[in-house]
């Protein structure tokens, strides 16, 4: 029973949820319930102190707080100043006008934007944890005040990038499957969260991939069939470079003058065994990225219509797909995801299975 | 002293490397590892593509893991050195 002094919050929070809630940064300002402010901007704040509690704690939220009470993006851009120090200062946040005009701020939210949505429409999810978790990004990103940082990355509760030297990289927000790539490394963590070495390793940078690029299929319209399936062909400067190609893996960059030949192998017989990389999860993640290409290419139209809806059911599925899958679970959980959403005997079914032989994963 | 440096991982995974001689003592040696080691308890949040570094000295077989985050000032000049060296390996 509530007792009368407790807010009602603390109602149905368990005692050592709402201690902590109050004792975040946010806490005091933003869980009060003040009358005079909206009901949404009241939600808003409640879901941001959140999405700042362990991921442990905020599983026992879920039967509290349902991810459909409120669906909207939340999205935090802050700015690091070419500084190691995260998240930066704030510069703007969702609902804020207007908005930055800063190529690299606009980009940055233009991207999350994108892929928030492209989670919602397709696959009904409320963002990184499926609860409404606010999407931080912090740009300008230094890990050393005197070195140019070539690089995006997740930290486990953030995106982060970098503006890249100038000669050989851009800044790290220019390609659109980059910025839903880091972001689905959020979406891993709260669903398969696949160890980060080895095959389960690569497996997480292909799901990163494949989201990456059927979020920019899906804002582009592009097609399984008209797709290029480059990863990042704007963030690493040069025309004929990419970082990654999901159609022919090991031939996004030729003789590049800094980095020489993209390492990547598409099938299985070679697989490269490296300490590396932890374990090589950049480079053997092409061989499930070209079988997911096969796969899309088979079913043709849009990639993101079946292939996608495979891929992501099996990801979401934590008995199908463990921490420590290798691609053979991984071939295992897609084909048996096919099968429950098209039929035993159908294309799509086909499709998968014949990527994954392409792939020689068996 | 013979220092080797690695950066690896990042978005694209290459593994970079960088081999100076450079002028430190052992004790200054021990006395930087002590202040830009990671620490195991910091080595198990495990971030996507961010990059790695590690550092070893010549007839050491054990690497160490370091932040480049806050290196002392009185190393800038070393850490520069070994990042303009850095040349992809694989």
């Amino acid at each position: 029973m509530c007792q009368p002094t407790r807010k009602p919050y603390q109602c149905i929070i368990p005692p050592y949820i709402s201690d902590k809630i109050s004792s975040s940064p946010a806490g005091d300002a933003d869980l009060d319930i003040d009358p005079n402010r909206s009901g949404e901007r009241r939600f808003r704040n409640k879901r941001k102190a959140l999405s700042r509690l362990s991921k442990a704690r905020r599983s026992l939220m879920a039967n509290v707080y349902n991810a459909d009470d409120a669906e909207e993006m939340i999205i935090e851009l802050y700015d690091a100043g070419q500084l190691p120090i995260l998240p930066g200062e704030m510069v703007w946040q969702s609902g804020q006008s207007p908005k930055p005009k800063e190529k690299i701020a606009k980009e940055a939210i233009k991207g999350a934007e994108n892929t928030w949505s492209v989670y919602k429409k397709l696959f009904n999810r409320n963002s990184i944890d499926n609860m409404g978790m606010v999407i931080q990004q912090s740009i300008h990103y230094r890990e050393n005040p005197r070195k140019a940082f070539a690089n995006a990355f997740w930290d486990g509760s953030q995106m982060i990038y970098g503006d890249g030297d100038g000669l050989t990289f851009g800044s790290f927000t220019g390609d659109l499957d980059i910025i839903a790539h880091e972001l689905t490394h959020g979406i891993i963590d709260y669903e398969a969260n696949l160890t980060y070495k080895n095959q389960s390793g690569a497996l997480n940078e292909s799901f990163a991939d494949v989201f990456g690029i059927l979020v920019k299929q899906w804002t582009n319209k592009t097609s399984a069939r008209r797709s290029n399936w480059l990863i990042s062909d704007k963030i690493l400067k040069g025309k004929k470079y990419a970082l990654r190609s999901m159609k022919a893996p090991g031939t996004a960059f030729k003789n590049h003058p800094e980095l020489g030949d993209d390492p990547q192998p598409a099938v299985m017989s070679n697989y490269i065994k490296m300490t590396g990389d932890d374990g090589g999860v950049h480079y053997n993640s092409g061989i499930p990225n070209f079988a997911f290409y096969v796969a899309a290419y088979e079913m043709a139209g849009n990639a993101w219509e079946k292939a996608g809806a495979i891929w992501y059911a099996a990801l979401t599925d934590k008995k199908a797909l463990k921490k420590s899958a290798t691609f053979k679970d991984a071939r295992k959980a897609t084909i048996a995801k096919a099968k429950t959403l098209y039929g035993a005997g159908s294309n799509e079914v086909k499709a998968v299975t014949k990527g994954w032989d392409a792939a020689e994963v068996k | 002293m013979k220092l080797t440096f690695t950066e690896t991982g990042g978005l694209l995974g290459k593994t970079k490397k960088a081999e100076i001689n450079f002028d430190i003592s052992e004790k200054e040696y021990k006395a930087l590892l002590k202040k830009i080691v990671v620490s195991p308890k910091k080595n198990l949040i495990k971030a996507k593509d961010a990059f790695s570094y590690f550092i070893s000295k010549e007839n050491e077989n054990k690497k160490t893991k370091i932040s480049i985050n806050n290196i002392p000032g009185e190393f800038n000049p070393l850490f520069d050195e070994l990042f303009n060296k850095l040349k992809v390996v694989i």
